[in-house]
């Protein structure tokens, strides 16, 4: 018999389990006795309290290819990446923008010099070098909440006994078993990717956080989409052609990763076009997300009332988007 | 070769119980003696009474290895495999909300909350007696796990649920123990469960779970683990014409082309059911026959490729 009576109720909520911690790793290696450090540097690593040992009893896996990123053309060119041969400051040393001044006169100074010299040749595929990688809008540790507040949705949950005993005690039929909705991210999202000019700073960040939103709904569960300026005027999968927008099946929550026209650059949807767009989506009965790297009180009113605006920056919080879900911009 | 005080396969292996020779079965995918690491994770997990969490790419037999640890341990052994729609209370209970409705619009008799209730993988581990009691089907997932005696639970791809089920799980699966109506259901001190749950790493799990767990990640077994899976599975006399080490090493060969086009990579289970087919058929890597397969292999694998 090992079911016992619950305590009073101050006691009923326990604490929560405690973190692994040195408490494990000496009884684990009290328990298992190792029979040399490399042992029990193995128990502590598979603990998480310290690194992955040496010791390798199989070859590695092969790296899978980098996934195909999210924002391709036909959007602007990247930024060039910096050539390996780049100069680098010693550790220590701040490098001057100062160059010493050419004597009047000189072949530098003329600028003769420039038809002695061979024009760069093609980059060698060992000199490319990925971009540094940027800090990530969103506080990392806050990522997947505030995604979860964002976009999940509700589903049918456990029965509601209250409903149905309501509804019983009133004399009224029960045609079906009222249930209790519970927020989900099974129907997992659309994303649509503003690969306009005004995004073009946010590039690296749009692809982290279609990475993030992968991570968090299921990669099967995230459909992505790129545009420029607004999905209504063409829509695609990256690397395939544009065509018409289509909306996901009803229910299925749209993300834009845009600036809504903010960006103030040339060719940028104007309010009303966006606000056409969305009432298209929220017609189809899909709820939409944007997250706009800018304060979402520089967002046209009339935007603001058919779409969830999330702040794409740090001060961002799921219990933020939670109440700007369920009250303001509704 | 290392005694363990927990999980020893290489122990029972050696002198198994009268009654059952422990030979390999069909999901039985993993020996334990091809990579050490495991059974010092089972160890791991079973001293410091934590879960197990396991990573590890489809095929790679994360699955396999809770009922297999059971069937050595003669734990008994239950399984849930998560999906998008399992919720963290389905695994220690589920209420039959329609059947009392039911019943009460019947107007007849019917009988106390409690009897509609179901217990769940973790209610059973935890305690089978109350289980019992409150009258709910004992769903043996493993013939060849034990009757009695301390329990290993496997919860399947945790990735597939939302993410807040993880965190639900924290309190049951870290002091063992849970509420139910009014009383506690709770493993005994000396008989906790062995809770192994697997991953295919498609979505991220919470910080708070991750740091609670003992963490394994498997790779795919290469050829020398294939061969020796083979031979525990088959014995070493089928395998004396280099039919082992030739499906094995072709398997391995498909896998970086695999990875390269995000296609499935070929599991051991696939690898053991090549291998039935050849001894089934007579082929060897001798026969005039295998050259012919091994090109029609690849250009299954152009094929593939040309449509991707």
């Amino acid at each position: 018999m090992t079911t016992a009576p619950l305590a009073a109720p101050a006691a009923r909520q326990p604490r929560r389990p405690p973190l692994i911690s040195l408490a494990d790793l000496f009884t684990a290696v009290a328990e298992l006795a190792p029979a040399d450090p490399d042992r029990a540097r193995e128990i502590a690593a598979l603990l998480g309290l310290g690194p992955v040992p040496a010791r390798v009893t199989r070859p590695p896996e092969p790296a899978a290819p980098p996934p195909e990123p999210a924002t391709p053309a036909p959007g602007p060119a990247p930024a060039p990446a910096v050539p390996a041969t780049e100069p680098r400051a010693a550790p220590g040393i701040v490098p001057s923008q100062l160059r010493e001044v050419a004597e009047p006169g000189s072949p530098v100074e003329d600028g003769a010099w420039l038809e002695a010299v061979a024009p760069l040749g093609p980059r060698a595929p060992e000199q490319a070098r990925e971009a540094p990688a940027v800090e990530p809008l969103f506080e990392p540790r806050w990522t997947v909440g505030i995604v979860f507040a964002a976009l999940a949705t509700n589903v049918a949950g456990r029965a509601d006994l209250a409903r149905a005993v309501e509804a019983l005690a009133r004399g009224r039929p029960l045609a079906r078993i009222p249930s209790r909705p519970r927020p989900s991210l099974r129907r997992g999202a659309q994303v649509l990717v503003d690969l306009g000019a005004g995004m073009e700073p946010f590039r690296q960040d749009q692809e982290s956080f279609v990475a993030a939103l992968r991570r968090t709904l299921g990669a099967e569960r995230v459909d992505v989409l790129q545009f420029a300026d607004c999905p209504g005027r063409d829509a695609g999968a990256p690397g395939a052609g544009w065509a018409a927008y289509r909306a996901p099946r009803s229910g299925v929550p749209v993300v834009l990763l845009t600036d809504l026209g903010l960006g103030s650059v040339p060719g940028e949807a104007r309010p009303a076009e966006w606000r056409a767009f969305l009432d298209e989506v929220g017609a189809e009965g899909s709820p939409c997300v944007a997250f706009v790297p800018y304060p979402p009180d520089r967002v046209p009113r009339v935007l603001r009332a058919a779409v969830l605006v999330v702040r794409w920056d740090r001060p961002t919080t799921a219990g933020w988007v939670r109440q700007r879900r369920t009250g303001a911009h509704r | 070769m290392t005694a363990w005080p927990y999980f020893d396969p290489a122990a029972v292996e050696a002198a198994p119980p009268p009654s059952d020779p422990l030979t390999p079965r069909e999901r039985d995918v993993y020996v334990f003696g091809a990579d050490e690491r495991i059974v010092l994770a089972v160890n791991v997990a079973m001293a410091t009474r934590r879960p197990l969490l396991i990573y590890g790419p489809p095929g790679c037999g994360k699955s396999s290895l809770a009922p297999n640890v059971a069937r050595i341990l003669r734990w008994r052994y239950y399984e849930e495999v998560i999906s998008s729609r399992t919720e963290a209370q389905d695994l220690l209970w589920t209420f039959d909300a329609v059947r009392r409705l039911g019943d009460a619009q019947a107007g007849g008799e019917f009988a106390e909350d409690n009897d509609y209730t179901e217990p769940g993988v973790i209610w059973w581990a935890f305690d089978r007696e109350s289980a019992r009691r409150q009258g709910g089907t004992e769903q043996f997932q493993d013939p060849g796990a034990g009757l009695a005696g301390p329990a290993v639970v496997l919860l399947d791809e945790i990735d597939k649920a939302d993410p807040d089920l993880p965190n639900n799980l924290l309190l049951p699966l870290g002091g063992y123990r849970f509420a139910h109506a009014d009383s506690w259901i709770e493993a005994p001190a000396d008989g906790a469960p062995l809770v192994v749950i697997t991953t295919n790493d498609e979505r991220d799990l919470s910080r708070p779970f991750l740091r609670r767990c003992v963490v394994l990640t498997l790779p795919h077994p290469r050829v020398p683990e294939l061969v020796q899976i083979a031979v525990a599975h088959l014995g070493a006399e089928a395998g004396e014409g280099g039919l082992y080490q030739a499906v094995a090493e072709l398997v391995d060969g498909m896998r970086p082309e695999a990875v390269r086009q995000r296609m499935p990579v070929p599991s051991t289970a696939e690898y053991l059911d090549t291998l039935r087919a050849c001894l089934r058929l007579h082929l060897t890597p001798d026969d005039p026959r295998w050259e012919q397969m091994i090109r029609i292999t690849l250009d299954k694998r152009n094929a593939t490729e040309s449509l991707a």
